[in-house]
């Protein structure tokens, strides 16, 4: 049996708080990084697929990375927004093309410029929306950012689940104790409830340690068929499935359920042609502490209502019946968007997590949701084809 | 009609489409809203075809400013670029009779969010030269 196509290389990039971000810099590194794991040169490289990314920043790929970078003739070239599932749908874009033949080496690349030595984690964020549409009538109901936004969700969450604050700490303080063993994590300290407690709130009730940690920096996949220069174990994407439901501002849509979720779930696993018991490992795009919990509840993971005390007794943590988010996510780890969960997968998988690695790992599942919950993606990924 | 006690003229919206229709209502004292002009379904502001039966023409209309409290939160990160206050500011998302939703705050100051299910009405104060609905504070019934 051939091999199929498979994720043989990854470079992650992830800039300090003083430096001056440069998106293409990074991606660049990135790229070379992931194809130095892959055992191939610069110029082999003959696909390279990019995560737009217009969300904040200025400074963003384009496809002008192409001419800046040292690669071969390149077979395929383009840009894809799919807000936050972005790089799960490239991953298996990549592997398609790879498998058709149409490509051997394609990178798949992401790239953010969130934070400068000027503009400090978060403030961004806090501004974006524009004076137009929906966004602009809502910034003038005082609505201001992501966060407001995911607030929102919390209180609709909150109302119609019985939940409350503690669970949201539960999340926080579950995968912060990953964050410790993570060294890419830029919060590593372990959280107590006095911490959390002294965080400043944002827009109540979602505080600073709720919110996802901006970073600036880039992240690479080289996605061809396994072969002895490898230096790393292959990671196959093995299934894929998506729903995208754009929410609606009037009834009888939800204004914060991510519809459809438990149907990408179990046909993420059908495409798998695999079971939820075998996932080892359950990586959730966490922008905020809220996400783990509604995701884990409209997955089918737990039942609704029930996912704070799930995580409150040690379920996600190390050791637990399902390892969640076992980097610190992005609340504590860092916000690479869609980025984020897909490098932990990739990590667990090939046995490198150290002192966070889950024993015999072999199928993870990323999932990333865009917008406000209203795009979610499962992506099953595994070290068997 | 009252100058925002909240917002700076700089979180003014723009009156270009797809608000202009909505904008122009509201200079009149107005909440004007789209419908589909074949099953009367509500629309989003920015919608062409009705979800609910796929026609495409849609129609704009006066509806009562009143509806029901959703869910609401405190915004504690005050963004001084767009906000006057210094203090935290409730932001409320209230599901109209006519069926939209909208995202509002208070007409005059409040330090307060307003509980789920709260009846309110809504009026207009004007931010830069735009007119934004607001909660009538006095008018809140929980």
């Amino acid at each position: 049996m051939s091999l199929s196509a498979a994720i043989t290389g990854m470079g992650v990039v992830i800039c300090g708080p003083k430096e001056i971000p440069d998106a293409t810099g990074n991606a660049l590194s990135a790229i070379s990084m992931a194809a130095q794991e892959a055992g191939i040169d610069l110029r082999e490289i003959d696909g390279l697929l990019i995560n737009q990314n217009e969300l904040i920043a200025d400074d963003h790929l384009t496809l002008d990375l192409s001419r800046r970078g040292a690669f071969g003739t390149l077979k395929v070239l383009y840009e894809l927004e799919s807000k936050g599932t972005t790089m799960s749908v490239l991953l298996k874009q990549a592997t398609e093309i790879v498998n058709a033949g149409e490509a051997d080496n394609v990178v798949v690349v992401f790239a953010d410029a969130a934070i400068s030595p000027n503009a400090p984690s978060g403030a961004a964020f806090a501004s974006m929306g524009g004076d137009t549409g929906y966004r602009g009538l809502e910034r003038a109901g005082g609505m201001l950012g992501a966060v407001a936004a995911y607030a929102l969700i919390a209180q609709h969450y909150f109302v119609e689940r019985n939940a409350d604050i503690d669970d949201l700490f539960a999340v926080a303080q579950a995968q912060r104790s990953w964050a410790v063993e993570n060294p890419l994590a830029w919060i590593r300290e372990p959280l107590t409830r006095e911490k959390y407690d002294a965080a400043p709130l944002v827009a109540a009730p979602l505080r600073r340690l709720d919110c996802a940690r901006p970073v600036s920096g880039a992240a690479a996949f080289i996605v061809s068929k396994p072969n002895s220069s490898n230096s790393l174990n292959p990671v196959y994407v093995r299934g894929m499935a998506q729903r995208h439901t754009m929410r609606r501002r009037h009834a009888p849509h939800s204004p914060w359920r991510p519809v459809g979720a438990s149907e990408v779930f179990t046909d993420a696993l059908k495409q798998a042609r695999t079971t939820a018991d075998a996932i080892d490992n359950l990586q959730i795009y966490d922008a905020f502490t809220i996400v783990p919990l509604v995701m884990m509840e409209e997955l089918g993971v737990v039942g609704p209502g029930e996912a704070g005390s799930f995580i409150a007794a040690g379920n996600t943590r190390h050791g637990g019946s399902l390892p969640v988010n076992t980097g610190g996510g992005q609340i504590s780890g860092f916000y690479l968007q869609g980025a984020t969960p897909l490098i932990e997968a990739v990590t667990q998988l090939r046995g490198q997590g150290g002192n966070r690695q889950i024993a015999d790992a072999s199928t993870s599942m990323v999932v990333s949701v865009g917008g406000r919950l209203e795009s979610v993606n499962a992506l099953v990924m595994g070290v068997q084809q | 009609m009252t100058i925002d006690w909240l917002l700076r003229d700089t979180a003014a919206p723009s009156d270009v489409a797809p608000l202009s229709e909505y904008l122009a209502g509201s200079a009149e004292g107005k909440l004007m809203l789209p419908f589909c002009a074949a099953c009367q379904h509500p629309l989003d502001l920015d919608q062409l075809h009705c979800d609910e039966c796929a026609h495409q023409v849609r129609v704009w209309q006066t509806v009562e400013p009143a509806g029901r409290v959703t869910v609401s939160i405190m915004m504690n990160r005050v963004d001084a670029r767009y906000v006057k206050q210094e203090a935290a500011y409730p932001v409320i998302e209230v599901s109209l009779n006519s069926g939209h939703r909208s995202i509002v705050s208070t007409s005059t100051v409040s330090d307060a969010p307003i509980a789920p299910g709260t009846e309110v009405r809504l009026e207009f104060v004007q931010v830069g030269t735009q007119y934004i609905p607001r909660i009538i504070n006095t008018a809140v019934k929980g």
